[in-house]
């Protein structure tokens, strides 16, 4: 009984070293982007440090960041930024890529990873505008996640850990664009992925292969030549509740004033 | 479930698939949320201003605390789709920033907080009452926390003020849990520009709810009632009429224009005139206590009964936040949640009465060393 009671003391000590570790990890990370996005120039002449000080001061900083360097190397390997674009005069509403998500991704019955709304001009003409996560650059909703089981991958795509999600909808509420849902199978909260699954294999994913159109254009934006980053780049393109400074990565292109909403 | 149509295109239809939810289990836990960050504000302040017609509830306050905190997050735990993984918030939780976790995560601030509290509140109530678990001597001299002679016990007074101020904090920080969502959430913008003042809406009506406990508990325990506490839910009252009345002029003159605005007091209206109504009541009831104390648990149960339709109608809102509006359904109030929302209030008031049975409800030595007077 008591070389129970040890073991499982053991095993607690190990979750408890292994957060430790993760807090370290973390801050070495944190303290490693906040340095590596900082005038030195400037910061030196602000503080009024001589050249000298500043010298022993960066070595100091070098020791202490050796390992966490290599550390964040790891994660920003690939460097892509993965976006989309929208032509949104060039989709008819076949629902084409609402199916093939559904069917590529098993979305239930009654949830959507991506939709189209129909809107109705003034004129009376009929537009069309495909919706889905827009997979931000500053995600509203990775934010108020308590677990991080929504995180920001190395390419700039925001995904969910099932494993990690408690479910607590807290992401589902801070989205504005209504991009989230608590998955009423897996009971976590889920959403469009990318098909992470499939982009990584060098495949479209399912809604671009999908589109019959061409109105979805995928790829990365910070590769050079690439179709999207030439489309956004000399297109007049609007993203959806800019407002709200989320910086999402679906451009569109003619988005009609009352697809904002 | 009904599918309204849309009044234009096919909007937001997640939003659709799980519309407004009238969940009495968020107001159960954010209700009993009130009562414990009430209860640490009432026990910090009492402790922090030495304030003589609050000393003799300390001990009470104290019991209740620990109580209330206790079960504290068992309603958030309800109300997760997963609760089986709930542990990883604990074992993961997101309060550093980075690249991969950008931003901090409040509920998981809350949820650390929680141990905490139950730690402070725990330490603040044993060596308020130190002396006389000293004084009952046996296996409660261990509860004393090594107190050895009553000479000793101001400087235990003492470090229960120090600690008060971190009771405080905490009290606070618990009082803003819905609000603090709130400003912690980047699309907060359509809620928090119509309620800007809810944390202190919230802190005061924390106040009131945690007053109404410890009024009934102190009728049970037979010590008197004081005025003061008459005197706090009026003034709370008062302020959070006041604090509505200018939301109200705001919304009216200043974001009428807001298209969503309509839709979301189609939901708050009505509760909200009917919460004013319950606070004036509560106003009305307390001018006569003052006369009268035996009407406070009156005055002060109809301020609680405002204060959960105030928490539940900003639950429901908060589900609003990053939505169009547009979805809002007939009110459905399901109770299949009275088991785990019974649980909880059978819960604490279980707790509540093992440790009154445990704990001095009053501490003779406080009223000894502190003035003299009759507490």
């Amino acid at each position: 009984m008591l070389h129970g009671r040890l073991k499982d003391i053991y095993r607690d000590l190990c979750k408890i070293a292994l957060i430790i570790y993760k807090y370290i990890y973390i801050y070495i990370k944190f303290l490693t982007v906040r340095l590596n996005k900082v005038n030195w120039n400037r910061w030196r002449a602000m503080h009024k440090i001589s050249r000298r000080d500043f010298a022993k001061l960066a070595l100091g900083v070098a020791i202490t960041s050796i390992s966490s360097s290599s550390i964040a190397s790891i994660g920003f390997s690939r460097g892509k930024r993965f976006a989309m674009y929208i032509d949104v005069s060039k989709c008819y509403g076949c629902y084409a890529c609402m199916v093939a998500c559904a069917a590529e991704n098993n979305v239930p019955v009654g949830v959507f990873r991506t939709w189209i709304e129909r809107h109705v001009r003034s004129d009376g003409t009929i537009i069309f505008v495909p919706k889905q996560c827009n997979h931000c650059d500053n995600p509203p909703c990775v934010k108020p996640c308590p677990t991080g089981a929504t995180y920001v991958n190395e390419d700039g795509l925001v995904l969910v850990d099932d494993n990690k999600c408690i479910g607590c909808g807290a992401c589902v509420t801070a989205c504005p664009y209504g991009a989230r849902y608590k998955n009423p199978v897996k009971g976590v909260v889920d959403k469009c992925t990318f098909c992470d699954h499939r982009i990584y294999d060098g495949l479209l994913p399912a809604c671009v292969e999908a589109c019959p159109t061409g109105a979805r254009v995928f790829g990365s934006l910070t590769t050079e030549g690439s179709e999207v980053r030439r489309l956004v780049d000399r297109n007049p393109v609007q993203v959806l509740k800019p407002e709200y400074g989320a910086k999402p990565m679906i451009f569109y292109r003619d988005l009609p004033e009352v697809a904002n909403l | 479930m009904s599918w309204p149509a849309y009044p234009e295109g096919y909007m937001y239809p997640n939003e659709f698939f799980e519309p407004i939810v009238w969940k009495p289990i968020m107001t159960a836990y954010t209700t009993m949320i009130a009562i414990a960050s009430g209860l640490a504000i009432l026990m910090g302040l009492t402790l922090i201003l030495n304030y003589k017609p609050l000393l003799r509830y300390l001990p009470l306050m104290g019991i209740l605390g620990i109580a209330s905190t206790l079960v504290l997050l068992l309603g958030p735990l309800a109300d997760l789709r997963r609760p089986d993984q709930a542990f990883q918030i604990f074992i993961s939780p997101h309060i550093m920033p980075s690249n991969t976790y950008p931003g901090i995560s409040f509920i998981a601030i809350v949820a650390y907080m929680w141990p905490i509290t139950i730690i402070v509140f725990t330490l603040v109530t044993l060596l308020v009452i130190s002396a006389d678990l000293l004084a009952k001597g046996g296996y409660y001299r261990i509860l004393a926390l090594g107190l050895k002679s009553e000479a000793e016990y101001p400087s235990y007074y003492r470090i229960a003020r120090i600690l008060a101020v971190i009771l405080l904090i905490l009290g606070l920080a618990w009082a803003f849990y819905y609000p603090g969502l709130l400003f912690t959430a980047e699309s907060k913008l359509m809620l928090y520009n119509i309620t800007p003042l809810l944390p202190l809406t919230y802190t005061l009506g924390a106040l009131i709810a945690s007053i109404f406990i410890l009024s009934i508990a102190s009728i049970l325990t037979r010590i008197h009632l004081d005025n003061i506490m008459v005197k706090i839910i009026i003034v709370s009252a008062l302020s959070i009429i006041f604090i509505k009345l200018i939301e109200l002029l705001r919304v009216s003159f200043i974001l009428s224009d807001i298209p969503v605005i309509d839709s979301l007091m189609r939901v708050m209206g009505g509760i909200i005139i009917l919460t004013v109504i319950l606070l004036i009541l509560t106003v009305i009831l307390g001018l006569y206590s003052l006369r009268d104390i035996r009407i406070l648990p009156l005055a002060s149960f109809i301020g609680f009964v405002a204060v959960i339709l105030d928490r539940w109608v900003y639950s429901i809102s908060v589900q609003q936040v990053s939505k169009t509006g547009i979805a809002i359904f007939p009110v459905h109030i399901d109770f299949v949640e009275a088991l785990p929302i019974s649980s909880l209030i059978l819960l604490f008031l279980g707790l509540a009465v093992i440790l009154s049975v445990i704990l001095p409800t009053r501490s003779v030595i406080l009223e000894k060393v502190l003035g003299g007077e009759k507490l």
